[in-house]
């Protein structure tokens, strides 16, 4: 014998039907299952006994019905009703969208099937023709008009219950969908925020910044200690930043800042720059990294593949209901960058994080430069009306 | 030993700098004939001046270190100088006899 529990057929036919169904549904079953048999047996027991209650009542009335006749008439209705309603309240999904077959052409097919079939039994019973009861216009009223308003509060019911259940359903289905692309969208701006920081501070960068640094020094030039403390301080500005919920226009700023002032120094004449922030956008709240990468971007694709340099220019403003940071230069322009490597991934970053943060209320817009060279803007709501999308579940915080 | 003559091409006027002081240190006997900021004026400095050894930074203005090489690479030795990691195999494939 195998020691293994056998399972019953019950079990089995129960696991089959439980198969069928969608995860919600068993979760209801389930917990039906659970009420119906730690105390659901008791309403039911006591159904029966109001209903037999009413029975004995209506035994009473001069219907010409026993007390037995009377209880099992009015207990078969009630628990038929019963069944019918949790058959609907679980089978909903079934019933959905056919309400006006199941209210009006249901009650009347049943009704004059049930009335034939009816008359038969009675006819059969009493030794009558089955159409001797239905040519008694009084009895055959009655019995009509009886059957039409039980199967029609039947119908009803059953209708009244698959639709709000399945309203129920619909309603509960595009919460957890909401939920779902809720916990997707903070794990893609997770993702989104790691490659960020992976390919953030290039070793090229720190290589020729710190060779640079090194040949002032050997020469005991004055610039090399200013050279350093640059790099010091895009090093300090570059690392909180990637790792701060918070970031404002003001620390990116002094990023580029720092960036730029290296970058000026290794390029010598090649490279000129601005840095246009009013002082009220400095504590606006901006994704870190973005402008960041759009200076690198001006630098690596505008200004290096440029044998006479440019100029960059950065600058903020707020433009109508949009805070608009915009980098600027006037290096290579589209023509000049084509072939150099890692060009698109940090503004397809930009863009990604952009969409997961705003939806589609933010931009990154490209452009050529006039009279040459490449213009980045990239557009948020203003921060007094900034709604982002997932702030609240993620760790890349917009409102301050 | 015959004295060498070389050739450094680097647009940072620092690295290039950077570049000569070590070259000047390490190799006493080079003689460094022209230098050059872009891959363009390397290309005319290197016919007046035909150097032996050419160092080329990869990432310059206009033509690149791997454009010069693929013009020069068979009439000189090419060094290129680069931080870049995905421009080696591309600097092998362009002129077989580099060193990175």
């Amino acid at each position: 014998m195998s020691a293994a529990p056998q399972k019953s057929r019950y079990d089995a036919f129960a696991e089959r039907l439980l198969a069928s169904l969608t995860e919600l549904e068993r979760r209801d079953v389930r917990s039906f299952d659970r009420w119906f048999f730690s105390e659901g047996w008791r309403w039911l027991a006591g159904l029966v006994a109001v209903t037999t209650v009413f029975a004995w009542l209506g035994a009473q009335l001069p219907w010409n019905m026993t007390f037995g006749e009377a209880s099992v008439l009015f207990n078969v209705v009630v628990l038929l009703l019963v069944w019918s309603g949790v058959s609907a309240w679980f089978g909903f999904r079934r019933l959905k969208g056919r309400i006006f077959r199941r209210v009006v052409v249901d009650p009347v097919v049943f009704l004059v099937v049930g009335t034939l079939a009816g008359a038969l039994v009675a006819g059969l019973i009493h030794g009558e023709s089955p159409l001797y009861f239905l040519q008694d216009y009084t009895r055959l009223r009655h019995g009509f008009t009886a059957g039409l308003v039980f199967s029609f509060l039947y119908a009803l019911l059953v209708a009244l219950i698959s639709q709000l259940r399945n309203r129920e359903y619909a309603a509960l289905t595009a919460r957890l969908e909401a939920e779902a692309h809720q916990s997707d969208l903070s794990r893609q701006l997770a993702e989104s925020r790691l490659k960020l920081l992976q390919s953030q501070i290039e070793p090229h960068f720190l290589f020729n910044t710190l060779g640079s640094a090194q040949q002032l020094a050997e020469k005991g030039a004055p610039q090399a200690a200013r050279l350093i403390a640059d790099l010091i301080r895009f090093l300090r500005a570059a690392t909180p930043a990637l790792r701060n919920d918070t970031n404002t226009l003001g620390q990116d700023a002094v990023l580029a800042e720092a960036y730029l002032s290296i970058m000026r120094m290794r390029l010598s004449r090649r490279l000129d720059y601005a840095i246009d922030i009013p002082p009220a956008l400095a504590d606006v709240a901006l994704p870190p990294g973005m402008l960041i990468t759009l200076v690198e971007n001006a630098i690596k694709h505008g200004i290096e593949p440029a044998a006479a340099g440019g100029r960059i220019d950065i600058s903020a403003r707020h433009e109508g209901a949009s805070l608009v940071v915009r980098v600027a230069d006037t290096g290579a322009g589209l023509g000049g960058s084509a072939a150099q490597p890692g060009q698109g991934i940090g503004l397809a970053n930009i863009r990604e994080r952009l969409h997961l943060l705003y939806g589609g209320t933010a931009s990154l817009e490209l452009g050529e430069n006039a009279p040459r060279g490449f213009v980045a803007r990239i557009v948020l709501p203003r921060a007094d009306a900034q709604r982002p999308v997932s702030a609240r579940n993620t760790s890349e915080g917009i409102v301050r | 030993m015959t004295a060498a003559t070389a050739m450094i091409v680097e647009d940072e006027p620092l690295m290039r700098e950077r570049l000569r002081d070590k070259l000047a240190e390490l190799w006493p006997s080079c003689t460094i004939v022209a230098e050059a900021a872009d891959g363009d004026e390397a290309l005319a400095l290197f016919d007046i001046h035909a150097p032996q050894v050419a160092f080329l930074d990869v990432r310059m203005p206009g033509r690149s270190g791997l454009d010069v090489a693929a013009s020069i690479g068979a009439d000189c030795h090419v060094v290129f100088i680069t931080a870049y990691d995905q421009y080696a195999i591309s600097a092998f494939a362009a002129a077989p006899s580099t060193t990175c």
